[in-house]
């Protein structure tokens, strides 16, 4: 099963064992982390260029009434257009180099953080804000100790999903245009007929979206354990 | 508890001709109301009455539309403590007791005192999520009384609680009273505990001040003796309309001396 070639689906899929000897050979040449570092990079860029848009956007939207009028929509309008219908024109507007790929992570993830900080902001419990400035808050102690803190959860939410568009649009970026990261590794192969390769290229984004999911979890578990759900959840004794 | 003696004093609260519309309704049409400084008095009403409206005006929460709130005298700022904690949860309790203290008195040994005094001693890196609704209110009443308010107002704090908890609940705020001597305005529908803690009952119906009792047992007042069940029917007789007093609105709540 693991190393058995059946019949002359050689082509087609193949076997564990060859994508582990794969791996090997690409890890060994130096290609293996020479092209997770640049698709990781790319990532990462894109993912706090767009996250920190769209958690500024998020915050001043949420707080203040004024600018949710004036930039809510928009944003609305730009969020519903698909944002890989955009590979073209950014193809255009940036050539093939890196930061095509950054632009359209920095959009897939603008909008999920967007979204989560703007809804999590609106929803922090009014009742708190009311006891804050009753007990002298300036206006940034309450953002900082009421606004934000509140707002957390939701903002973590909206940063598992963007992770996920993350690798979204970066897969797509590269295997349209790239001369380097593991969507090239993936069309490289294509080319000489390498489907183990392309299978390990697929194995590294799972493998790497693993990683980014572990990553957000631990970020819950290091802000949010104040939760009580997650209090209960560690064997703490919690009245109902 | 050294932490939550006060050097100075309560204030006297003077409210004169308060009203307030939302809309066209009237949720107050003008009230008068007094307090000594140190003193403690309850207003009882039912759901609706404009008790929580007269509560939120005295903490500048909400704006009349007419009349005047004064607060004269005594020291420390006006605290409020809500029917629901209003704990952070994000927060342990020593930062949630310090919150509306100075930013270097935040994590003294006057907020170690103050959850002490509630009966929370050692509890100060506990998260509000573990603590049930009376060790709530008690963080609450800590983190009131820790910048020695000279007026405290209460509403309803034991609204949610059971019966025994309000039991000691009850016993615990009229001894932090006594120790600090702000002037408290507690707002509740519950007379009993009206009777228990006021020196003074003050009825509100319909946005008007109906009747104001002036309570003159010793304390700590003994619950279920003819006298204080006096008192009780009482207050209930001028709630419930079976009295005279009620009908001769807007009383005066003030009391001479």
């Amino acid at each position: 099963m693991i190393g058995q070639q059946s019949g002359g689906a050689r082509g087609v899929l193949p076997t564990p064992l060859l994508v582990a000897r794969a791996g090997l050979r690409v890890a060994a040449s130096g290609e293996l982390l020479h092209h997770s570092w640049v698709s990781l990079q790319r990532a990462l860029v894109g993912l706090l260029i767009g996250g920190g848009i769209g958690f500024l956007l998020g915050l001043i939207n949420g707080y203040f009434t004024l600018a949710e009028r004036l930039i809510d929509t928009p944003v609305q309008m730009v969020r519903n257009i698909p944002h890989l219908a955009l590979i073209p024109l950014v193809i255009l507007w940036f050539g093939l180099g890196e930061q095509s790929k950054i632009f359209l992570v920095a959009l897939g993830v603008l909008f999920p953080i967007y979204v989560n900080t703007f809804h999590g902001v609106r929803t922090v419990d009014p009742g708190l804000l009311e006891m804050g400035r009753l007990y002298g808050l300036s206006p940034a102690a309450l953002f900082l100790n009421i606004v934000l803190p509140g707002a957390l959860p939701s903002i973590l939410v909206g940063l598992r999903f963007a992770l996920g568009l993350m690798w979204l649009s970066l897969i797509v970026a590269e295997t349209i245009a790239a001369d380097a990261g593991i969507g090239y590794l993936a069309m490289n192969a294509r080319e000489f007929m390498q489907t183990d390769v392309i299978i390990l290229s697929i194995i590294l984004y799972a493998l790497l979206g693993k990683l980014a999911d572990v990553a957000a979890r631990l970020l819950e578990r290091r802000w949010l354990g104040w939760d009580p759900r997650r209090l209960r959840a560690a064997g703490a004794e919690v009245p109902s | 508890m050294a932490a939550l003696r006060q050097s100075g004093q309560g204030v006297r609260l003077s409210v004169r001709s308060l009203t307030r519309f939302f809309g066209a309704r009237a949720v107050l049409s003008g009230v008068n109301l007094e307090a000594r400084p140190g003193e403690f008095v309850a207003v009882v009403g039912k759901s609706g009455c404009g008790k929580t409206t007269l509560l939120r005006t005295l903490a500048g929460l909400d704006n009349p539309t007419e009349g005047v709130v004064a607060l004269d005298g005594g020291t420390g700022p006006v605290r409020m403590v809500f029917q629901d904690a209003r704990l952070l949860p994000w927060k342990r309790l020593v930062d949630n007791v310090g919150l509306g203290l100075p930013r270097q008195q935040r994590r003294g040994q006057r907020i170690v005192d103050a959850l002490a005094r509630v009966g929370l001693a050692g509890r100060e890196l506990d998260w509000p999520g573990v603590l049930s609704g009376g060790e709530r209110q008690r963080v609450a009443l800590a983190r009131a009384l820790v910048s020695q308010p000279g007026l405290l107002l209460l509403d309803e704090p034991l609204g949610a609680l059971d019966a025994l908890t309000r039991l000691e609940m009850q016993q615990l705020i009229e001894e932090l009273w006594a120790e600090t001597g702000f002037t408290a305005v507690l707002v509740t529908h519950d007379v009993h505990e009206a009777v228990a803690l006021a020196d003074r009952v003050v009825s509100l119906d319909a946005g008007r001040v109906g009747v104001n009792i002036e309570v003159r047992l010793p304390r700590p007042r003994a619950r279920h003796t003819a006298a204080f069940n006096a008192v009780v029917a009482d207050v209930l007789g001028h709630l419930l309309g079976h009295l005279p007093g009620h009908r001769a609105s807007p009383i005066d709540a003030r009391v001479a001396g």
